[in-house]
């Protein structure tokens, strides 16, 4: 377990978060996303400060925190859709300035094209980069069928649920072959169970690609399942409080493993730790 | 997994039936507050004690006579098939130059340059500027186009002005992010999420075209068109056909205007944006 006061970048702990996933399995040293002492504000609000975080190539990162801590912002800075005060944002080594066009992001709002159908949806990312239409169309129904929106290409999105929606946003985004997945709350607004499959859905999509994810939730199970590690931001101006690996291997049984002692224990481990940020 | 994709189907005639028995009732309603009109019209204007004389508005009798005879010899849609035409053009032109305006304008340095320019051009009386026109252009259709382009493209301008401040931002970012770059996001975002607002400003649009398009043809000699039709029974204090043309602007205008909010409502219904979330 890894405290962080956040007084300032602690290198031997942030390199050492990146060897606990290479143990795990799940990627090399190098890390994919890099926050060096980053600093984030609007005028005099400081949102977030000190941010050391590490996130290793083909790890799953679940970022949790308190409301308004800045956990969406981290994710923007990673996008390079906001750039940060002081400090530094890194993907692969290299800074980041101007849009991360390595990462893919996924928000709980998702950004499918209403006046698109479903095919036309998911092969945007393909379409962009040149793709004939004949090739691009039939990658992008080769993986709709793996994410489970197979017989619907033609619909347009408001004519599919909200799991349907979630799953297609998924299939664009990884027919836009970035390696990084930043995903904010995607699940958020899906009722209980079809989450728990969405989240089943996503953790086999980390086996069959073993793409970089940072994962923003308000959820712990969904923290605790999902995650190679979860790292708690502290209340605003948020700081990194905790880094947590969680050792079970991947890809999770995301039903079964929350009812682990092990998961229940890592819990009341994180509860505590949201609840001394809630209170501090 | 969740397979179910999409909303129930609905039961064949089963939700529409309510608000094809509401259409109805609304059609029967305007038809009735239309004879009313046209009642009080016939019975109220040049009688012995009316306020208004024949010879200034008709009668609908006189007017309804002169409709069908000016349809018969053609001269209607002979007219209105320059009118139109010239219409056309002038639509087309300002909703290109209008929404290319909104669309330069919508950078920080575009705005900075253009965006006082367009406040001043905006406020001109377009009216005024037909002298200029006559100048520039000559006596000649390319006038009336210019001058009902110049009244169109503002709504146009504003339209997709209000259409780019409320893009979707996540929707942007989401493109830029796979690599879009500018025609990219103009093509498959900008133009496609401004389209309601397109639309809308068409409805706008097409009733000052006309009316102005008429005025034009008041002031610019030319050789047909409704405005000529219009002005030749003035001059013949012909109130029965003069006020038989402005019922036939006013018919074809209400028409085109079903037509685009038709139009409008299908597009709006078929990517469900009422119900997008």
């Amino acid at each position: 377990m890894k405290r962080r006061g956040g007084a300032g970048p602690d290198v031997r702990e942030r390199a050492g978060a990146v060897a606990d996933g290479a143990a795990s399995g799940y990627g090399g040293p190098a890390a994919a996303l890099s926050l060096s002492g980053v600093r984030f504000g609007y005028g005099d609000d400081l949102i977030l400060e000190d941010i050391d975080l590490d996130v290793a190539a083909g790890e799953i990162l679940v970022l949790i925190g308190p409301s308004g801590c800045g956990k969406s912002t981290v994710l923007n800075l990673m996008a390079g859709t906001r750039t940060p005060r002081s400090g530094q944002v890194t993907c692969h080594g290299t800074p980041v300035t101007g849009l991360n066009r390595r990462v893919s992001y996924m928000t709980q709002k998702d950004t499918l094209l209403p006046w698109r159908s479903v095919l036309d949806n998911a092969a945007l990312p393909l379409e962009i980069k040149g793709v004939p239409r004949r090739e691009r169309h039939a990658l992008a129904r080769a993986e709709l069928a793996r994410v489970g929106v197979a017989g619907v290409e033609q619909h347009r999105p408001h004519q599919l649920s909200g799991g349907m929606r979630s799953r297609l946003a998924l299939a664009r985004a990884l027919l836009s072959d970035s390696p990084i997945l930043l995903l904010d709350e995607p699940f958020a607004a899906i009722d209980a169970l079809v989450r728990v499959r969405l989240q089943q859905l996503l953790l086999e999509v980390w086996a069959r690609t073993r793409k970089t994810m940072v994962y923003v939730t308000h959820d712990l199970n969904e923290a605790i399942t999902l995650g190679h590690r979860v790292a708690v931001l502290g209340a605003r101006p948020g700081r990194i409080a905790l880094v947590r690996a969680i050792a079970a291997p991947q890809p999770r049984d995301v039903a079964r493993f929350r009812t682990t002692p092990e998961a229940q224990q890592l819990y009341v481990e994180l509860w505590n730790a949201l609840e001394e940020q809630v209170n501090r | 997994m969740t397979t179910a994709p999409v909303r129930p189907a609905r039961a064949p005639g089963a939700a529409r039936s309510v608000p094809r028995r509401r259409l109805t009732a609304v059609i029967a309603v305007r038809i009735c507050a239309a004879a009313v009109v046209l009642a009080a019209w016939q019975v109220f204007v040049g009688g012995p004690d009316s306020v208004l004389p024949a010879n200034a508005v008709s009668r609908p009798s006189s007017v309804a006579v002169a409709l069908g005879h000016l349809a018969a010899n053609g001269q209607l849609f002979s007219g209105l098939g320059t009118t139109a035409l010239s219409v056309l053009y002038s639509m087309v032109l300002g909703a290109l130059v209008g929404t290319v305006l909104a669309v330069v304008t919508w950078t920080p340095f575009g705005r900075w340059l253009l965006d006082p320019l367009v406040t001043i051009l905006y406020a001109i009386p377009k009216v005024g500027m037909i002298s200029l026109y006559i100048i520039v252009l000559g006596i000649a259709t390319a006038t009336h186009v210019a001058l009902v382009t110049s009244a169109v493209l503002f709504i146009y301008y504003y339209a997709m002005r209000q259409a780019l401040d409320e893009l979707d931002q996540d929707r942007l970012v989401a493109l830029r992010l796979m690599g879009a770059g500018r025609l990219r996001v103009l093509r498959s975002l900008v133009v496609m999420s401004a389209l309601p607002q397109l639309f809308s400003a068409t409805r706008i649009a097409l009733p000052l075209a006309f009316a102005t398009e008429i005025f034009a043809e008041l002031q610019v000699p030319t050789s047909s068109g409704l405005g000529v039709s219009l002005q030749l029974f003035s001059e013949n204090l012909d109130a029965s056909g003069a006020v038989a043309v402005m019922l036939f602007v006013v018919l074809v205008a209400y028409l085109l205007d079903v037509a685009v909010g038709g139009a409008l409502r299908r597009y709006v219904r078929s990517v469900g944006l009422g119900a997008d979330r």
